[in-house]
This record gives structure tokens, sequence and C-alpha cells, in this order.
């Protein structure tokens, strides 16, 4: 060959691959159709390198092999066994050196080369062949195959560039070709999802939703029939059927690992099958009824979530079928959807029942509420749960919990200043509510507390109803909420405080929320309203406490067991002992060391006594043994609230200083009546004479004797003024005798004998045979009787009747006296007994008295240990009667 | 006729009463001697030896309770009959006075000056026979 035909040869070698380069390259830009682009490079690697025939493969992913897809020159009579041939990757042979060397591999003898083994290159012998490797992102995607059918070819390093050239530009179009196909799926895929969402969110009820996807599924996928089955427990349960799936999927519970499905289940991977008349692991019943039906494909999908299965999504087709990765990405998709909406499904139960939940815990917290309400004693107990504060963080807190708004807040009504002010908030700036008050019917809050109904509004910046002074106005300017909601906290008619709920964005309350806070406000009313009980109920405790404690008097509080409950610091100053330490013990052992037996008795009888007759009190003198002070006492029974007696008050009050002033009176007014006594016994010395002096004239005889009658009252006022004060005094002491009572009452109506004739009443006596002597003081008893029989005499007008009745009643001898006179009035009766008293209806009767006849017939029977009553009737009479002990 | 015991020593500070009881024992035909003081009222019953003695016992110079003592305790006059007439009218005061010999013991406003001279016939009576 001379030199230009060489380089003719050349130049033709030059463009010839120039031309094959610029086909592939044109081919790799202009489709995105892979099998026509392989088919075509496949033409111009053959043309290029000169081989007799070539084919192309493409990688299937699923199956792990070299799939043909075209084939160049190939014999027409092998043209089929090569297109049906797949080559295995990953198996020994040269495959196995595309598949781990990813370069081109070349045998000049292909007959006798190892890496050639496959039986296909036996059915087409060939000298040369070429496997040329198509690698993207590291993965074989795909292969040529030349064939030379004679000749051994070698190639050149120029060949070798070449070859790495082309196949870089085939993998660019692969790469293209396969994102192309992946976006196009996956936007054919968000279509199918988008549109299955959008009617996916018009569906409420949850079984309604599954019941669209198995339309979906067998709608997308072109088949005849698709079925949703969740898991419960070990079974799986039948939840959702297309119409025509009835045929096949009868039974409404399978188990796991059972059947088909229940091998998606248990495997948790896609199942696919292209002819179920040919696959054993479907259950037989099944399969006669699914080939019955004329069903040949299936294909199902696992349902999972949080990389737990819960069911399968599965899908019946009547034609065979051989069921594309797509197809089992669509209904993974389409599963992945489903196991969202059961998720959804049960959330949204789940949700359901937590509200219904909460909502009757909110009803029996009420009813709790009620109870502690009425049950004023355990409220007290709940000190730390009645902080009012703390339970109105607690209704804050609750309220943007359960409306999942963005922040709440609780005015509180403040009487003194007739203002709402804002007490507590959540999630909104302390700064802004700490100086809001707002005046009834400004704002929302103001109108809900002034309307006592929820007031709201979706955006206060657009709502003309919404009124604030301009102060108010400034602040709630800076507030982040745009969308208020408030209820009045209603307790009993009063409106304590509102609760309100906000929303930073413009938000349309819905009638539940509504409720859902007005049941926040019933609760926040009953608890504020505990939480007011106890602070009344503390504050009334504590002033207790504080009175308990500063009183002049001394308090003890004895237990029915006469153990010591409670002192007062008095009642530590008066006893001598310190207060903090005699809680819990016995009071007698307190009483024992500081006053006399007898004394120290009668307390403790006087505890018994009330303990046991609530009804009474007892009361008595302690004289304290080592210094020289007295102690009034008096016991006083405690009750519960129920009324039941639980132990006793003991209250103490120094008297000493009293009984001193008392003594000092009592020593003055007998030293001034004795006094008195002398010039008195003048008078009516004197005037006794004057009135024995014959020459008198008979108006100055009536004078002297007005002047005697008039000196005798004195003497008889100065005479009971020198008994009371005796008495009083203590200073009496009693000079008992064996009295017998009807001998002491004759003797005294004799002295009265005048008196009573004079006045014309008839008189009667008796039952003193019945009666035995009594040990009493005769002189005392017998002033009891005149103050009594002088007093019937008196205030009976003349003409009347006297009854003088006596008897015994056990170990009491009684004497009575009724009378036909005036009687008593009910307004005097309750201080007939009192000293210097006089009923209101004694200057109806022309009668002289010095308010001390029945004072002193009280401290007397008193002082002898008996007791002293009357029934009276105004205008009708009256009776007295006197109880006195027989033993004395 | 029997002569009797007419000779009344009345002492009492009071001259109003020492008037009063004076007159009125005259008037029933008694001879009235009359003291006003405790001293007085010794001297004129060691003296005079009167039949009855009306003794006060709040007195000046000497208390009735020292004169009614000093009266018992001398032979000549612890016979005389001593009726005390006083303002005090307390049971110890009684008590005293009796123990110490008292023939009575009448608070001075309880007693008329009738009933007074009664007393005095009673017990010059009674101690007369």
């Amino acid at each position: 060959m001379g030199r230009t035909a060489q380089l003719v040869g050349a130049g033709a070698d030059r463009l010839r691959e120039a031309e094959a380069l610029l086909a592939i390259s044109t081919t790799v830009n202009s489709t995105l159709d892979v099998p026509e682009a392989l088919r075509l490079i496949c033409r111009e690697l053959a043309r290029l390198l000169g081989a007799d025939a070539a084919a192309a493969y493409r990688h299937d992913g699923p199956s792990d092999q070299l799939v043909p897809v075209a084939g160049y020159h190939v014999p027409k009579e092998l043209l089929q066994t090569l297109l049906g041939t797949p080559l295995p990757l990953r198996e020994q042979g040269f495959y196995a050196s595309i598949w781990k060397e990813r370069r081109p591999v070349l045998s000049e003898d292909v007959a006798t080369d190892p890496r050639f083994s496959h039986e296909l290159f036996r059915r087409f012998p060939h000298q040369s062949g070429l496997v040329l490797p198509l690698v993207l992102d590291e993965m074989v995607a795909g292969a040529f195959y030349l064939v030379w059918w004679t000749i051994r070819r070698q190639l050149t390093a120029r060949e070798h560039e070449l070859l790495a050239s082309m196949t870089a530009q085939v993998t660019v179009l692969l790469r293209n070709a396969r994102l192309f196909e992946k976006a196009e799926r996956e936007r054919r895929q968000l279509r199918v999802m988008y549109d299955l969402a959008r009617r996916l969110a018009a569906v409420q009820d949850a079984d309604q939703l599954l019941s669209l996807f198995v339309d979906e599924a067998a709608g997308l996928l072109g088949a005849e029939a698709a079925a949703i089955r969740l898991r419960e427990g070990d079974d799986l349960v039948l939840s959702a059927r297309t119409a025509a799936g009835a045929g096949i999927t009868m039974r409404s519970r399978i188990r796991v690992d059972d059947s088909l499905t229940g091998r998606v289940v248990s495997m948790g991977q896609p199942l696919a099958v292209e002819n179920l008349d040919e696959d054993s692991r479907l259950d037989p019943t099944h399969l006669q009824r699914a080939v019955a039906q004329g069903f040949h494909g299936y294909l199902g999908v696992p349902l999972t979530l949080d990389a737990r299965v819960i069911g399968a999504l599965n899908i019946y087709t009547k034609e065979r079928r051989v069921f594309t990765p797509d197809d089992v990405s669509l209904l993974s998709a389409l599963a992945d959807q489903a196991s969202a909406a059961v998720t959804k499904k049960r959330l949204l139960r789940e949700a359901e029942e937590a509200r219904a939940a909460i909502e009757r815990l909110y009803a029996e917290s009420q009813a709790r509420e009620r109870e502690a309400t009425k049950l004023y004693e355990v409220t007290s107990q709940l000190a730390s749960s009645l902080d009012v504060d703390r339970i109105l963080d607690q209704i804050v807190g609750k309220t943007v919990d359960l409306l999942g708004s963005d922040a709440a807040g609780i005015y509180t009504y403040d009487e003194r200043r007739g203002r709402l002010t804002f007490r507590r908030g959540l999630n909104l700036d302390p700064t802004l509510y700490r100086n809001l008050e707002l005046e009834p019917g400004e704002g929302v809050a103001g109108r809900a507390y002034a309307e006592r109904r929820p007031v709201w509004t979706g955006d206060r910046l657009t709502d003309p109803a919404l009124v604030y002074t301009p102060a108010v106005g400034a602040l709630v300017g800076e507030f982040a909420p745009r969308a208020f909601l408030a209820v009045p906290i209603i307790i009993r008619g009063e409106v304590p405080g509102v609760l309100v709920d906000y929303f930073f964005a413009p938000h349309d309350f819905s009638s539940k929320e509504v409720q859902l806070l007005s049941t926040l406000a019933d609760h926040a009313a009953i608890a504020l309203d505990n939480a007011r009980h106890y602070e009344e109920a503390r504050t009334q405790q504590t002033r207790l406490a504080q009175i308990f404690a500063s009183t002049s008097d001394a308090f003890v509080l004895v237990s029915r067991r006469g153990l010591i409950e409670a002192v007062n610091g008095r009642a530590g100053d008066l006893l001598g002992f310190d207060p903090d330490q005699v809680i819990g013990l016995e009071l007698a052992e307190l009483l024992a060391g500081c006053c006399a037996t007898a004394e120290y008795d009668a307390v403790m009888m006087g505890l018994g006594t009330v303990v046991e007759d609530p009804g009474c009190q007892a009361e008595g003198d302690l004289n304290l043994q080592p210094r020289k002070d007295i102690l009034r006492w008096v016991a006083r029974p405690t009750r519960s609230a129920a009324g039941e007696t639980v132990g006793a008050t003991l209250t103490f009050r120094d008297v000493t200083r009293e009984r001193e002033v008392s003594q000092m009176k009592s020593d003055f007014v007998s030293f001034v009546t004795h006094q008195l006594r002398t010039p008195l016994a003048g008078i009516k010395w004197m005037l006794e004479l004057a009135a024995q002096e014959p020459a008198v004239p008979a108006d100055a005889a009536s004078f002297v004797q007005d002047a005697r009658d008039a000196a005798e009252r004195l003497i008889g006022l100065v005479n009971n003024l020198l008994d009371v004060s005796r008495l009083e005094g203590g200073k009496l002491t009693l000079a008992l005798q064996d009295v017998r009572i009807g001998v002491l009452t004759r003797s005294v109506l004799d002295e009265m004998s005048p008196l009573i004739l004079d006045r014309g009443h008839r008189l009667s006596i008796g039952g003193d045979a019945d009666v035995p002597p009594v040990k009493t003081d005769p002189q005392l008893l017998r002033q009891v009787f005149f103050n009594l029989v002088s007093n019937a005499v008196m205030y009976t007008p003349p003409g009347g009747t006297i009854a003088i009745a006596m008897g015994r009643e056990g170990q009491l001898a009684r004497w009575s006296i009724a009378d036909s006179g005036i009687g008593i009035p009910g307004a005097s009766r309750a201080r007939l007994f009192e000293k210097f008293y006089r009923a209101e209806n004694v200057t109806a009767i022309e009668t002289e008295g010095t308010g001390l006849g029945l004072y002193l017939v009280r401290l007397i029977v008193e002082h002898l240990g008996g007791q002293v009553s009357y029934v009276s009737e105004e205008g009708k009479g009256s009776t007295f009667v006197v109880t006195l002990p027989i033993a004395g | 006729m029997t002569e009797q015991p007419r000779h009344i020593l009345v002492a009492e500070d009071d001259r109003f009463l020492r008037k009063a009881a004076e007159m009125a024992l005259k008037r029933h035909g008694y001879t009235v001697l009359t003291a006003a003081d405790g001293e007085e009222a010794l001297q004129a019953a060691r003296s005079e030896l009167p039949d009855l003695i009306l003794l006060d016992l709040i007195m000046p110079k000497l208390n009735g309770f020292d004169v009614l003592q000093a009266l018992k305790k001398d032979a000549p006059t612890a016979h005389i009959p001593v009726i005390i007439l006083s303002n005090l009218g307390q049971d110890r005061d009684v008590q005293q006075a009796m123990d110490a010999g008292a023939a009575a013991y009448f608070i001075k406003t309880d007693l008329s000056l009738h009933a007074l001279v009664q007393r005095v016939e009673e017990t010059l009576t009674a101690r007369g026979v």
C-alpha cells in the first residue's frame, strides 16, 4: 500500500471513528429510549471495531441479570435464542469478571476461555468476543457483547481509548435515562398520591378510607381486585376489599404466615406471583376459588408502621402478569399511605378517646370538687392544693393543652377596685399583662364578665366590636395574641374571674372550643371557690387562734377522756405550766398539784357532768395552793360540727382582784349599814314615843304613823343589804340543824298573820307531814319563806288565795307557794331573780319593794344547796317553788 | 306590894337612843341610870348595882364586850342580867356576847320600845323570882 493509500486509509479510519462517535453522541443526547439507544450504539461499536455481530444488555435490578435488549447482525436463527437468554451476573464465568473488574474483557479464543463458559456461547460458536460493561455509580448498568466469528481480534491502545470514551458517553445516557425514569416514576406516583390524598382528605370515616385505598390500588395497577388485611395479634383481619375481591378474599380472618398474604406479613417483603396456578404457596381452597374466578396474577406488599408490619395490601389480576418494580413501588407507596391512614384512624380514635377521657375526668373532678365544697373540714386540710395561683396556673396550662391554643390567661375580679385584673398567664409577655386591668364590659374578657357568657374575637385587629380605654388599648396593641376567646368563671351567681384562650394568628373559634373552655371555666370556678372557702376558713382559724392566744381568760380544751388537747398562753400563766408541754397530758394530773382536793374533785365532776349532759355547764372556784390566787372556772361541752359532744372547754378567770374588790365593797356596805342602824333606831324609837303622846292632834298622829312606816322600810332595806353583802361576800357560816319546814313555815305565817288578815287573803297549807326534817340553816331558810310569803301577800289583791304546799321528791324537799296575784309579765321573767330588779307591773299594786327580796331568796337557796323556780301568768298568779336537799 | 326590881342602867353612846330608852322605861315605872361610854357604864354598874343593864356594844373608851366581861368577872355585878342592844347582827357577835354571859341580844332597829320594855320585864321576872 502506497503512502497516499496509507494516509487515505488512516484518514478513512479517523473519519469512521469520528462518524461513530458523532452518531453515539447524537444518540445519547437525543433519546431517552434506552433500548433503542443501546441498539444504535451497539451498531456503531460493531462498525467501529469491525465486529461481525453485537448484542446490548441491560441490568435488571430485581433479578440481578443482564437482560438482552438489542442485537446487531445476529443471524436470524440465533436472534430468538439470544434475546431469550438473560445472562446471570455474580456467577462463575466472565460475567463475574465483568462484575468484579468492571472493564472490557476480550477473548481471542472463546471456545477455550474458561471465563466464557455460559452455554449461550456454545450455541453460536465464534473465535473472538469482547464484553464491554457499562458502569454507572459503580454498578454494572448494562453491557455490550461484540463477536468476531473467525478472526482473532486484539485491541490497540487507540481502540481502548475509543472504547473508554464511548462507554463514558453511554454511561451518561444511562444516567440521564435512569434519572428521567425515576423522575417520571416519581412524578407519576406523586400525581397518584396527590389525587389520592385529596380524595382521602375528604373522607372522615376510617373504614371508608381503607375501601378507597383498595379501589385506588386496583385502579392504579390495573388489577381486577384488591384487599387490605390488618394484623390483630396473630390474625390478619380483612379490613377492606374491592367489590370484585369478594370472590377470592372470603375469609375475614387468616393467620399470619398463612397463604400468600400471610407470608407478605410474616416476611415483611413484597410478594409477586405471575401465575397462581404454578404457585404452591397459595392456600389450596383459596387457589381453587381464585382460579375459578379466573385470577392469575398476585402482588402483595406489607403495610408497615415504625418498622412494624401491621398488615398487607394485595391485588389480583385476571391475566398472568410479571409485576415490574414500578408496580411494586407504586403498590408499596399506596401501602405506606394506607398505613398512614390506619395510623391516622387509630390516632384519631385515640385522640377522641383521650378527649372523652379528659372530659369524663373533668366531670368526675367537678363532682369531687362539689363534694369538697360541702366537706368544709376536708377542704381545709387540703392546704397544698388550695393555693389559688397554683390552681390558676394549672387551669391555664390545661387550657393551652386541651384547646391547642398559643396562650391562655385568667383575670380575677377585684371587688375592691371593681375591675378585672390579669392574674395568671401562660406564653404571654408578663411585662405586658402585669398591669392589665379591665373595666367590666371592656374588651373581650370584660364583656364576658359583664354579659356572663362566652365572648370571642377571631381577630382583634379587624373587630369593630372591641373597645378599650386608651391605656388598655395601648397594652393590648403590643399583645401577641390576635384571636381571643373569653368565658366567665361563674359560681353561685357570682363571677370571680374570666378564663381567656389566645391564638397568635386570626382564628375561628368552634363551638367545641367554646364548650371545652366553658368546662375548664367551670372547673376553675369550683377550684377558686374552694380556695376562697379555704382562705376564709384559714383567716377565721388564724383569727380564732389569735383570740385564743391573746384572751385574758385561760382556756383548756379537754377530750372526752380528760386529755388536754389545747391550752392558751394565759392558761399556762394562771395555772403555772408551759403550754407547749402539757398537750396530751391528763387534766387531772395537771390540777392535782395546784389546788385542794375538794376543789379538784369539783372540777373533774363538773367536766364529767358537761360531757355526759351537754345541756348544762359547771362552774366553781379554785384557790391556788402556793399562791393566794382565786380562779373562777367554767366547764362547757365542746361539740363537733355534727353536734356530738367531743369534750369540754374549761375556762379559768383570775378573780382574785375581783374578789378583793368585792370584799372591800362588802365590808363597806357592812360598815355603812351598821352606821345607819343607830340613827334609824333613834328615829324609830322617837316616833314610837311621839305616837304614844296623848295630846297629839289627829293629823300629826297620822304623819307620825307614816314616818314610822317609812322608817320600818328603811330598816328592812338596810337589813336586806346587810344580808346580801354577807351572802355575796361568802362570809356566812351555815348553822345546820334538822329543820321541819312545816314548823318553820307556820312560824313565819304567825309572824305575818296580822298582815294576811288585814288583806283578807284565804290561806291554805298542807303536805308538811310528808316531809322529813331537812338539814339546813333555819335562820336563812326562814328569810326565804318570809320573803316569798311576803311577796305573795303583797302582790295579791285583797281577798286572794294563797296556797302553800310541801312534799318530798326523792332526796329533795319541795316547798311551794301559789297565789292568785298580779303575776309576772313575760318580759320580766328572765331577770326576776336579779339584784334590784322589780317586775314591770309592780306599780299596778300599791306596795313597796326593794328589789332585793327575790335576789336574796335565790342567794340563800343556792347557798343552802337548793333551787328556786317559778311559773306565772300575768294577771292570774304565780307559783314559786323551792327545793332543798333533805340531807343538807 | 312586892318591891319589884326597877333599877335599869342604859349604856348607850347615842344620846337620842339613850333618851328614848330612858323615856320608855320611866313611863313603865322604872328608874333609869344612863351611861354614855363604856367606862361610865362600868362605874355606874359597880356603884349603883342596877337590876338590869341595857348595853350597847360599840361605845367610846370601853366597848360593850369589855364592859360585859368586867361585870361578869366581878362577883357583885356578875349576877346582873345584861341585855345587849347592838347594831352588829353577825352570828359571831351574837355568839361572843352570849358566851360572855349576856341574857339576850337584840338589834336595835329590830326592836320597838314597846318590845324592849317587854323584854326587860320578862328578863327581870325570870331573874327576880
